[in-house]
């Protein structure tokens, strides 16, 4: 039987394959197309590759801020959820978990049995999220993925606020001007990033293994930020940007196999 | 008495110069990446418009964001203080001021004698600020001084959904790719920056007259829609942004006939 996963977020859709043990593909595409169309096209490619036909996936679940648009699902379900559900399913002792996207970041907290207990949101402000970093390679001018090398290279962080975004963009201006060396810009505008992320962990609570998800993780400079602040190992899976989409289809395994009790149960 | 007053902001610096109780010149350029340099060249600028030195002036006082870095003031004096001062001068009848700066906005409550009596400040978050009103007008590809008109032609004001400078720079984007006219856009926008300035005035509380100063106090679409808010006429005065140089030369004067 198999389950998929969609995630639709602010800046990519992506989408996983699963068959209830493991993940048979994984597909994402960065897209300024509307939700519906993107994670039609993604989802269709992403069956064709693996030579089957919308009719072999028993559950569709779509997640993330586009998940309603996604007329094809057969439920939605929050980003929360599954990336607790994702996180789990790729480390077992997975107790917090830390998504950052491109325009938004989560922290969750999950029971020894993989429970959702707690989780907390940013989805109002761009700083803390990867939009911030985004804005800080935009004025330093380097490439997105060469932004954690940079930063991995300072010896200690200029000083960037990490309250607003925006006025981010003027400091780094200033030091820019000031002749501070892009490496220590580029660790600041991490040092910013991890110090919101530190304040979601917090609110929830930190407790080990702490999983760090979202296209936010891909950035080694930024993990190392985090870890120095937090003070415990960060683990980043293989694919951080699909485990979203993975967390939609293991809801989406789960919410079949749910019914099927409940449809039993009432036989009985 | 000459006095000098001196404010820089994050955006622009303004000078004002002080005979008595009589305005001689006021000078405003924008701030460079550094404040001494940006003091220093404000300064020179306005001294030359009147043709004094900077040693004819008994006392300067220095305000804003950069007031620490200003070697010839003699003094230094809060913004809000200055806000109050300087509209008490030119407004007697004030008793709530709302200054729309480029990076900050503060609404202001003062009594009869000009003193602050309480005020709400948001530097945290550029939503609410002049910054948020001139990443909107590159944006559009609009210049910044006639967005404000623009706004005003908006046959609906388009909903803007987000807060942060940041998202709704994107969603703008998005906007305009619809095809949404520019007019409604920066409408919901101009909408956008008035809930969160009023929500700001609020906090401190209205009472008339309603003075506004700051960058922002230039911007019509800002304005009208915050007296529409408010249920007040605003006074602004011809020059709004040198509301705080003004108080910072009024505390000069104060300070050097006390010495």
């Amino acid at each position: 039987m198999l389950f998929a996963g969609i995630d639709v977020g602010a800046q990519s859709v992506k989408a996983v394959l699963f068959d209830g043990e493991n993940i048979l593909g994984r597909k994402l595409v960065i897209t300024e197309e509307e939700a519906e169309k993107a994670a039609g096209r993604l989802y269709h490619e992403l069956l064709s590759e693996l030579d089957l036909k919308p009719g072999d996936v028993e559950t569709v679940v779509a997640t993330g801020w586009g998940a309603r648009e996604v007329s094809f699902a057969d439920k939605t379900s929050s980003e929360q959820m599954c990336a607790a559900r994702g996180a789990r399913r790729l480390f077992p002792g997975a107790r917090t978990v830390l998504d950052m996207g491109a325009e938004g970041s989560r922290a969750m907290k999950l029971g020894p049995d993989g429970a959702l207990l707690d989780f907390s949101n940013n989805a109002k402000c761009a700083s803390g999220t990867g939009a911030s970093i985004e804005l800080g390679a935009l004025y330093l001018k380097v490439p997105i993925h060469q932004m954690g090398p940079l930063s991995l290279a300072a010896e200690g962080a200029a000083d960037v606020s990490s309250t607003c975004a925006v006025f981010a963009e003027s400091v780094i201006i200033s030091h820019i001007h000031q002749g501070e060396s892009r490496e220590r810009i580029a660790a600041g505008v991490h040092r910013a990033a991890a110090t919101r992320a530190a304040e979601l962990l917090n609110r929830v609570g930190i407790e080990e293994d702490v999983i760090f998800v979202g296209g936010a993780a891909l950035n080694r400079g930024l993990v190392k930020s985090l870890e120095e602040m937090i003070k415990v190992p960060i683990l980043v899976p293989e694919h951080p940007r699909t485990v979203v989409a993975l967390g939609a289809a293991i809801q989406a395994s789960i919410k079949k196999a749910g019914r099927k009790r409940r449809e039993n149960a009432k036989q009985e | 008495m000459i006095v000098g007053g001196i404010d820089i902001g994050s955006a622009t610096s303004k000078a004002a110069i002080l005979n008595g109780d009589e305005i001689l010149a006021y000078h405003m350029i924008e701030t460079g990446p550094e404040s001494q340099g940006s003091a220093e060249a404000v300064m020179e600028g306005l001294l030359s418009k009147c043709g004094l030195r900077l040693t004819d002036m008994e006392k300067v006082v220095a305000t804003g964001y950069g007031r620490i870095n200003v070697p010839f003031a003699d003094e230094v004096v809060t913004e809000i203080a200055c806000h109050a001062k300087g509209v008490h001068f030119l407004f007697p009848n004030a008793r709530t001021i709302l200054d729309m700066g480029g990076q900050d906005c503060k609404a202001i409550r003062i009594n009869a004698s000009g003193d602050h009596v309480s005020f709400a400040m948001n530097d945290k978050c550029a939503a609410g600020t002049g910054r948020f009103l001139e990443i909107m007008a590159a944006q559009l590809r609009l210049p910044l001084e006639e967005i404000g008109e623009l706004s005003l032609q908006a046959s609906e004001d388009t909903k803007i959904s987000n807060v942060c400078t940041v998202f709704a720079r994107s969603e703008v984007s998005r906007h305009l790719r619809r095809g949404v006219p520019k007019a409604n856009i920066l409408g919901g926008l101009h909408a956008a920056q008035a809930d969160r300035v009023y929500a700001l005035i609020k906090r401190v509380g209205i009472e008339p007259d309603f003075v506004i100063t700051g960058g922002v106090a230039k911007n019509i679409g800002v304005v009208r829609r915050l007296e529409a808010k408010v249920g007040l006429g605003a006074f602004i005065s011809k020059e709004p942004q040198i509301i705080g140089a003004l108080g910072a030369a009024l505390f000069a004067k104060k300070k050097a006939s006390e010495t």
